[in-house]
């Protein structure tokens, strides 16, 4: 066997070895998303939590690092102990393990990425799926008329309902009716040709709290999680999911089809069993 | 008594030796005494409130706050903030400080992002006024710094510094210095800063009262003896007081520190009261013996007549002094029970050395004297006694007149009387920390607090909505009312917290019962553990107010009890609790303590005085002179307005204690001349003149001792001292006019007549007047009765007298007779002896004497007078019925031994005829 043959066959192997390891590699680049740290509420990678595992015995978490333990003590009934608080942090704790392997279910990293450069903490509204299922238009006139939002997802028909005595004299943003700095706050209002916005800082809204990139149905297209929370008076900081994708720069944003939501938060839960 | 006297006059050196012994034992202990002025002690002991609120405590928390305050028109100015984070950090590192709460440190709970941000309101120095201005204004919304450490004008703010709970190896004056050291740097940078807590408050007190002993003490001596100089002008008898007087208080100092009881705002007078009050045994026994004395007695005689004449009046009033200082206790608060304790048990020692230290000093010098001439004592006042007492009873219905005018006017005057407890009242108006006290008062939510906890016995009542919301309804009840400066509970920090997590410019409540437990796991339970159990079946509402007067805190309270009675969950408990209702709960229990202690000494002066007369009603005769005394006390309080507090609660117990030993002594002194003389008028107005010196002296020393007080800068102590004078000065007025009036229509036997009267029981027994009568029966009976003492030669009765009583004669022999035409020359008629009754055929028939009644030998007869016999009919028609029957038949057997007389004589002279 010749020199340059032995080269031939090192560099095949080399290269055989680069692509078989290659998953392996978009494997450990998990996403890793910030969580709110229970009983501070600051905004962390990771956190440390402990829960009680029966009656008299409680347990220490790393989370996202032992997610799988901890499914493990739910699934053998420990999310039943503690007190009212515990039970409930129980399921937050559980929340913030399902957004994670929400996030890192993809196994492949995406090809095309027409998301991550777009400012979603300024977001258009007219660029948000307000209602996936529904015409935007209708969705605007009357939400009544389109379904219910998609469990995990942010109910925008609150912002397309003005309540009677409401003033619009309030400030209104005919151009630039967007989120502000991850903020919106007001009302929605589609007259037919126009989008128009009325925004009141003592209105209810939405924020969101953070956008992870992934592609989560793996179809090869870069998807963007928004995590939103409501907030307003009267609103549950129960964080929400609105996953986006688009194909093109141009095209207004869409759920990525294919996906299930993880459940979040104990309301998520009671609206799916409603 | 009269045995101890005798044995300290026969041993004065063995006296002396025992009480030095004793003294030298009391003064090791000195050095131990302590002065410790604490909160608690102005409380009730063992009392449910207390309870309550040490639960409250315990399950809360129990932290000593100090407040730094700061005051200027540019609070969070850049160079001040620098000044006062170093000044913040030097706290820090102090041993006895736990941490410092401030605007440095405070969480300002917000979303950054979306995620909770608690990091403090200074956290970053604001750079300019107009950023310094919308951060005061954010941290206004906090309920929890709101008037607590920030005040609405932005112009004053505080600084809490949360204190170890042990201080170990640092005492109060060591932490105000220390303090004070740490926050000096702050005076230059703010127009107005000082520290304040009760490490501040404890110091000046006790700064104040080591001051105060050191100036009103000798007052109190100088004062006690120039009244004493200028009464007795007699060497020892001016030196035996101060000498019993010091010996008592260091016992009394001594005993404090064996059993641990401290010198505080209401103990530290017990010293000077008993410079003042233990010296009025002594001067009733010193001019006892000095008009012995004067008599020509010897020294050991006069000794003896001293011991026998004042040794049981002594060992009473020392008895009513004693319960009257003992009653102070009664109320249950702590500073008046060891006031209570201390102040008796020195009562009882200066007894002891008094009945120790007399005779053994007037055994050995009593023959010295200064010039020897009790200015009282001389004929002319005796002249002026008796004109001033046949004024008095001539004028007496005017007299009672006027005097029951002033009685009702002063009642009037009792509704109006107010009370206070405000513990800070302990430091005189000019005190520095008391206008730092009320300049937080007035810029800040107040020092004083109080607590709602509501209980449902269930967990997690409190992370519903529902129930949260009962706490919001009470709060903003409180709010409504404007009495208090900042109400703070669980369900603002929820406020704070969903808030900040809604994004709102104000805290609002969450509606929703998951809103709640979600939010509550984004907070640690050590944050709102001032607020909420941990199970959350039990919340506090913390209230801060500067409500100070008693009255209006208790119709604050009230309110809030009420409005939380109609309209709480029936499903939940609540209670309020805290300092402020604990000092209404000792408030209530020092006016409770105050009536009983009136009512108890008054029920002891009628029983004392009740048994050693023999008769309820001097008993509560004697009560008027010292009842009357309280109504003016209490009318003068309602008409200044000089509230009831822990000082004056004090003034009427002692007062009447103090007062009462008069009215014995005049009651006792006139007895004794009733028995010398038969006319009530003679016997009182020597009653008066024998007296005159004794309690003039004693009373005067007594209001210029008092009044040493009123230089006190405590005003409890100060109001003490001058309602204490008055007491007295009212006292003296009503025992030289209300106590002669009332008694002169007595017939007053003692107990010990009663006693002697044993030595005649068979004599009594024996008698055709008791004639089938029990015991008890002719008790009753003959207290109606006087004893009278006669001379060999003294007439019971003369010819001629008019027939108003009747004799039993109880020793000696009594011969009536009929005078004859020659001087001293009688014609005997019969002669009596023991047991046998005379003069009762007069007496009924209603004529004037036929005969006249003479002792043979030294004689005591009871009269009975037909008052008497009346009084019985009326109120024991038993007794009268088998007394007039053996009248009766008494009168029956002399009637038949007459006639037999007579018949023997006629038969003699029939015989004689023939």
């Amino acid at each position: 066997m010749s020199i340059s043959r032995l080269k031939f066959l090192f560099m095949t192997v080399i290269c055989h070895l680069l692509l078989v390891s290659s998953p392996a590699v978009i494997a450990t680049q998990k996403v890793e998303p910030y969580f709110a740290e229970p009983f501070t509420g600051k905004r962390v990678k990771n956190y440390e939590v402990e829960l009680p595992l029966t009656r008299h015995e409680k347990g220490t978490f790393k989370i996202p690092q032992e997610c799988g333990k901890l499914t493990n003590a739910l699934l053998s009934g420990a999310g039943h102990w503690g007190s009212r608080i515990e039970r409930r942090l129980w399921l937050k704790v559980d929340d913030d393990c399902r957004y994670y392997a929400f996030l890192n279910q993809s196994k492949k990293p995406a090809q095309h990425d027409a998301v991550s450069s777009y400012d979603f903490l300024n977001a258009k509204i007219s660029d948000l799926p307000l209602n996936p299922e529904c015409d935007p238009t209708l969705f605007l006139v009357n939400p009544l008329a389109c379904p219910p939002a998609l469990p995990g997802t942010p109910d925008f028909s609150r912002l397309a309902s003005i309540p009677g005595g409401f003033h619009t004299q309030e400030k209104e943003e005919q151009n630039e009716c967007r989120f502000r700095n991850g903020i919106f706050r007001g009302y929605i209002i589609n007259d037919g040709f126009t989008l128009r916005c009325i925004e009141n800082k003592r209105t209810p809204g939405f924020r969101i709290i953070s956008v992870d990139f992934t592609d989560i149905n793996e179809d090869g297209y870069q998807d963007a999680v928004l995590r939103m929370v409501s907030i307003g008076p009267g609103t549950s900081p129960v964080p929400t999911l609105l996953p986006l994708t688009r194909t093109t720069e141009t095209q207004p944003f869409h759920v990525p089809p294919g996906i299930e939501f993880p459940r979040l938060g104990p309301g998520v839960q009671q609206d799916q069993q409603n | 008594m009269y045995r101890l006297f005798n044995f300290f006059t026969l041993h004065p050196w063995l006296a002396l030796a025992g009480i030095l012994i004793i003294s030298l034992a009391a003064g090791s202990q000195i050095p131990s005494l302590e002065v410790r002025i604490s909160a608690e002690e102005m409380l009730v002991m063992k009392d449910d409130e207390q309870r309550f609120y040490d639960q409250v405590r315990h399950v809360f928390g129990d932290e000593q706050i100090s407040l730094l305050y700061l005051e200027s028109d540019n609070l969070l100015a850049a160079d001040k903030l620098e000044v006062l984070e170093r000044v913040i950090d030097r706290l820090e590192t102090m041993p006895f400080v736990a941490r410092v709460e401030s605007l440095f440190s405070v969480p300002w709970v917000k979303t950054v992002d979306g995620y909770l941000d608690k990091e403090p309101y200074l956290a970053k120095i604001p750079q300019t006024p107009a950023e310094a201005e919308a951060l005061l204004t954010e941290a206004y919304k906090n309920p929890f710094l709101q008037s607590v450490l920030l005040g609405p004008d932005k112009h004053s703010m505080a600084v809490a510094i949360i204190m170890q709970k042990e201080t170990e190896g640092m005492n109060d004056e060591a932490i105000t210095a220390a303090l004070e050291w740490a926050t000096g740097e702050l005076k230059g940078f703010y127009q107005t800063t000082f520290s304040i807590g009760f490490p501040h408050i404890r110091t000046e007190i006790a700064d104040s009262l080591s001051k105060e002993q050191g100036a009103l003490f000798p007052m109190a001596l100088g004062a006690l003896l120039i009244a004493l100089f200028l009464l007795l002008r007699q060497l020892v008898d001016i030196l035996a007081p101060i000498l019993t007087a010091s010996l008592s208080i260091l016992w009394t100092l001594g005993m404090m520190a064996a059993v641990d009881i401290p010198l505080n705002v209401v103990t530290s007078i017990v010293p000077i009261l008993l410079v003042v009050v233990g010296s009025t045994e002594d001067i009733h026994l010193l001019s006892e013996f000095r008009n012995a004395q004067r008599g020509g007695a010897s020294t050991r005689s006069s000794i003896r007549l001293m011991a026998k004449r004042m040794g049981g009046i002594v060992l009473l009033t020392f008895l009513t002094t004693y319960l009257g200082f003992l009653s102070v206790g009664l109320s249950g608060i702590q500073v008046l029970w060891q006031f209570g304790i201390v102040a008796s048990t020195g009562l009882l020692f200066n007894f002891i050395v008094t009945i120790t230290l007399i005779p053994a000093i007037l055994t050995l010098s009593g023959k010295w004297q200064l010039d020897g001439k009790g200015r009282l004592f001389a004929p002319s006042s005796k002249r002026a006694a008796a004109r001033y007492w046949q004024w008095l009873w001539k004028y007496r219905k005017s007299v009672i007149t006027f005097f029951v005018l002033c009685t009702i006017v002063a009642a009037t005057g009792i509704p109006r009387i107010q009370i206070n407890h405000d513990p800070v009242d302990s430091l005189g108006k000019e005190s520095t920390v008391r206008k730092q006290i009320n300049t937080i008062n007035e810029n800040l939510a107040g020092l004083e607090t109080l607590s709602i906890v509501i209980d449902s016995g269930i967990e997690d009542t409190f992370l519903k909505v529902r129930y949260l919301e009962e706490l919001v309804e009470i709060q903003n009840h409180i709010k409504q009312q404007g009495w208090a400066g900042s109400t703070t509970s669980f369900a603002d920090y929820l406020a704070l917290l969903n808030g900040a997590f809604q994004e709102l410019d104000e805290p609002q409540m969450p509606e929703m019962d998951d809103v709640v437990t979600e939010l509550m796991i984004f907070l640690s339970h050590d944050h709102v553990r001032d607020y909420v159990t941990k199970d959350f079946s039990r919340v506090r509402i913390l209230v801060r107010h500067d409500l100070s007067a008693t009255e209006q805190l208790q119709s604050v309270v009230e309110e809030l009890q009420t409005f939380i009675d109609n309209n709480l969950d029936p499903g939940l408990n609540a209670r309020i609790t805290g300092d402020s209702v604990l000092t209404l709960s000792a408030t209530n229990a020092m006016v409770g303590g105050q009536l009983k202690s009136i009512a108890f000494l008054l029920f002891i002066i009628i029983l004392i005085i009740g048994l050693l007369f023999t008769e309820v009603k001097v008993g509560l005769l004697a009560a008027v002179p010292n009842l009357f005394p309280v109504i003016v006390l209490f009318g003068v309080m309602g008409y200044a307005q000089i509230p009831l507090n822990i000082g004056t609660t004090m003034a009427a117990a002692i007062a009447i204690g103090i007062a009462v030993d008069d009215t014995l002594h005049f009651m006792l002194r006139y007895n004794q001349e009733l028995k010398n003389v038969k006319s009530h008028s003679f016997a009182m107005r020597n009653t008066i003149y024998g007296e005159a010196l004794p309690v003039l002296s004693t009373s005067i020393a007594l209001i210029a001792g008092f009044l040493v007080f009123s230089f006190s800068t405590f005003e409890p102590v100060n109001q003490f001292g001058m309602l204490s004078a008055l007491v007295i000065a009212a006292a003296l007025v009503a025992d030289f006019v209300i106590t002669p009036l009332a008694i002169s229509s007595l017939r007053l036997v003692t107990i010990w007549d009663i006693l002697s009267l044993r030595i005649r029981r068979q004599v009594l027994a024996k008698s055709i007047l008791f004639k089938g009568m029990r015991p008890w029966q002719i008790r009753q009976f003959i207290l109606s009765g006087t004893i009278v003492e006669l001379e060999e030669g003294d007439y019971v009765f003369r010819i001629g007298d008019t027939s108003n009583a009747l004799y039993l004669l109880l020793t000696g022999n009594v011969e009536v007779c009929l005078p004859g035409t020659e001087k001293d020359k009688c014609t005997s008629l019969e002669q009596f002896s023991p047991g046998d009754v005379f003069g009762d055929v007069a007496l009924f028939a209603g004529t004037p004497r036929k005969t006249d009644a003479v002792a043979l030998e030294p004689t005591t007869v009871l009269v009975l007078t037909k008052e008497g016999f009346e009084n019985t009919t009326r109120n024991r028609p038993g007794i009268s019925a088998r007394i007039f029957n053996n009248l009766t038949t008494d009168i029956s057997r002399r009637m038949i031994k007459l006639i037999n007389k007579q018949q023997v004589a006629r038969k003699k002279e029939t015989r004689e005829d023939t």
